[in-house]
């Protein structure tokens, strides 16, 4: 069993806190979960990046884990069912770990001093990444076998952001990609290639729901098979895109053709 | 725009979507009002440069501008001949007889507003631009005035053109100077040698646009494309820039592709740039360092246009997705309350209105780029097959 860490966004993410339980229950030894804090330099980033007003919807809805107006948010409901049929507590990643005795260790940054040093106190076969920021190369040069991260689409065709949507709107089917991270932006060697269960999905919150869940499943089982020796990864082949968060109006469209269970481009341009 | 709205069990948030024929054709018209107020302001046939109750305290008009209004001529052809209360053919064809009527005996055509002391001198880059509405009055007319008076533009700006640097050195914004945005100096220079068969003036616009390909840096920058050498260049020179190479690919066809690739190039840089800081700069200097506190909307607009057409050629969706974002801006900026008085409809030149860019004025063009770019996003969502809810 592996000595590993874990990274999560904020303290109260459920996807965090899945993966967290199973490596537990499947006998790993976690020595922390790296805990990427709010700065003022973050906020300012998602509010550019996704407006004030989606910013903030998000924060209430995941950072303070409220639902809206009684209805559960679509994005993260397919995780709450999974952890309730695994038998999962669905509380937030840092709620858990206090209550499975795993330090919480929150940092600024993954090159924070104190966190390199700590965990160069000792052997760490991986880091499992489940959200934070960016992840440069002293942390990267720690894990024995590195950072396992799941990436919501196929490599190296969808690279960055919003990958399952991007995929979906390309008429590609949409797959959880688990891979080393990199320098690069999703440009790490790949492990392996999950399709995601549930699909074709209703909505783009459902959607990246799914998403989430087959790359919970994808993690746990994908630091198995590495620190088991029994998959290697395996350099991208062919030439990528980067992709950036998708404009409101194409959440839209996407959103039009999951409903009516149509995604290809080419079926579009000629009805 | 945003607003609440109860619907249903809850309150939601509804955002203005550009997925909407509704909303663009709202802006459009809004927009439009904005320009015709512009023309009546001016009583020769121009559109109003500006307006400004800062500078123009008592109409908040500022002279007509000759350069301008010879690119709006384009935008007005464009649309159909009345758009809800304005007749845009009509104020069009006015606008052209002006633009012909003030032509100078050498053919060029004077810089500056009327009245101001640059308008007593010709001025390249101006002539180049009212070119393009000369050629549209012929397109869409059949207006062989207009015609012979673009030929006329033309063969000036090929005797005024140096063959020894492959440039124009005289008749400058800024004496001395001679801006990588004259490429939208050569396009309609091609414009008119499509029309008429000129092969000199395509030999004299082609040699300019080959001159100014040479300024491209290796980071997709390019030397000398703002208003001045020194000064960061305001993402609206920089489209120019762009601009002036995708038009003239486009006239030229695949034999000039050279030129497309150069403007896509530069267009994805800014794109990237664009998504990583989460909103465009107002202007970047040649090492792409913003001066991200303010947006010059123009630029936004024009910037939109040209990820629009690259959408189409590129077949790449994430040119679109960039000019939704980057149209946003004007979107929420253009004054669209009764409280705007005559400037209701408008694009103020920056955002926040204190800029650097055209501060507290709101200029025709941001209108007329403004509408151009509502207008190619509905002809490549449509050429694209992307559609929202009926």
């Amino acid at each position: 069993m592996g000595d590993l860490y874990l990274t999560a966004g904020y303290g109260n993410s459920k996807h965090a806190s899945a993966v967290l339980q199973l490596l537990i229950q499947q006998g790993h030894t976690v020595h922390g979960v790296i805990l990427y804090k709010m700065s003022a330099k973050r906020v300012i980033a998602y509010v550019k990046r996704l407006g004030r007003f989606r910013a903030a919807s998000r924060y209430a809805s995941r950072g303070l884990g409220l639902g809206r107006a009684g209805r559960q948010d679509p994005e993260v409901e397919p995780v709450l069912k999974f952890m309730e049929k695994c038998g999962l507590s669905s509380e937030g990643v840092s709620a858990v770990a206090s209550t499975l005795g795993v330090p919480v260790l929150p940092v600024r940054s993954f090159s924070d001093e104190q966190l390199l040093a700590k965990m160069r106190s000792h052997p760490v076969d991986a880091v499992v990444y489940c959200g934070g920021g960016i992840v440069r190369g002293d942390l990267i040069g720690i894990p024995r076998i590195g950072i396992l991260n799941a990436h919501a689409g196929p490599l190296p065709e969808f690279r960055g952001m919003n990958a399952s949507e991007w995929s979906v709107i390309h008429g590609v089917e949409p797959v959880v990609t688990t891979m080393i991270i990199d320098e690069g932006i999703d440009t790490g060697d790949i492990v392996a290639v999950h399709a995601i269960e549930g699909i074709p999905a209703r909505s783009v919150g459902e959607l990246r729901g799914l998403a989430t869940v087959a790359s919970i499943k994808a993690l746990v089982a994908d630091i198995d098979r590495l620190l088991g020796g029994t998959v290697k990864p395996r350099e991208q082949m062919g030439k990528g895109d980067q992709y950036f968060t998708m404009a409101n109006e194409l959440v839209e469209v996407l959103n039009t053709r999951l409903e009516r269970g149509s995604t290809l481009m080419s079926q579009d341009k000629h009805v | 725009m945003a607003r609440w709205l109860v619907k249903g069990e809850g309150v939601e948030l509804v955002t203005e979507s550009l997925l909407s024929g509704e909303v663009r054709q709202r802006r459009i018209e809004l927009a439009l009002t904005f320009l015709e107020r512009s023309f009546r302001a001016c009583p020769d046939g121009g559109s109003s440069a500006y307006h400004s109750r800062l500078r123009h305290p008592v109409s908040g008009w500022a002279p007509s501008y000759p350069e301008t209004t010879g690119y709006i001529v384009p935008t007005l052809y464009r649309l159909p001949t009345e758009v809800g209360v304005v007749r845009t053919h009509e104020i069009a064809d006015r606008a052209v007889d002006w633009l012909c009527a003030i032509q100078r005996p050498d053919g060029s055509f004077p810089g500056g507003v009327t009245g101001s002391p640059a308008y007593s001198e010709p001025s390249v880059f101006n002539t180049g631009q009212i070119i393009q509405g000369l050629v549209a009055a012929h397109h869409a007319r059949g207006n062989e005035a207009a015609l012979e008076a673009a030929k006329r533009a033309a063969d000036w700006l090929s005797q005024v053109f140096s063959t020894e640097t492959r440039s124009w050195l005289l008749y400058a914004y800024k004496d001395g100077f001679s801006p990588t945005y004259y490429t939208r100096v050569a396009w309609p220079m091609l414009q008119v040698s499509a029309v008429t068969g000129d092969d000199s003036i395509q030999e004299t616009a082609i040699s300019a646009l080959d001159e100014l390909a040479l300024r491209v840096n290796s980071n997709h920058t390019f030397r000398d494309w703002g208003f001045t050498a020194s000064t960061p260049a305001f993402t609206h020179t920089i489209s120019y820039t762009l601009e002036g190479f995708l038009g003239a690919y486009r006239l030229l066809g695949d034999s000039h592709v050279r030129y497309r690739d150069l403007a896509q190039k530069t267009a994805y840089e800014l794109l990237w740039r664009m998504e990583l800081a989460g909103g465009i700069g107002g202007a970047y200097d040649e090492n792409w360092r913003p001066a991200g506190w303010f947006q010059c909307l123009t630029g936004n607009c024009q910037l939109a246009s040209v990820w629009l057409g690259l959408a189409i050629e590129l077949d790449d969706l994430r040119y679109l997705n960039a000019a939704f974002k980057v149209l946003h801006p004007a979107l929420k900026s253009q004054r669209s309350s009764w409280m705007a008085g005559s400037a209701r409809g408008s694009i103020p030149g920056s955002r926040p209105r204190f800029g650097r860019y055209l501060t507290m004025r709101s200029p025709n063009w941001a209108a007329k780029f403004f509408v151009d770019a509502l207008l190619d996003l509905e002809e490549t969502l449509s050429s694209l097959g992307v559609k929202g809810r009926a």
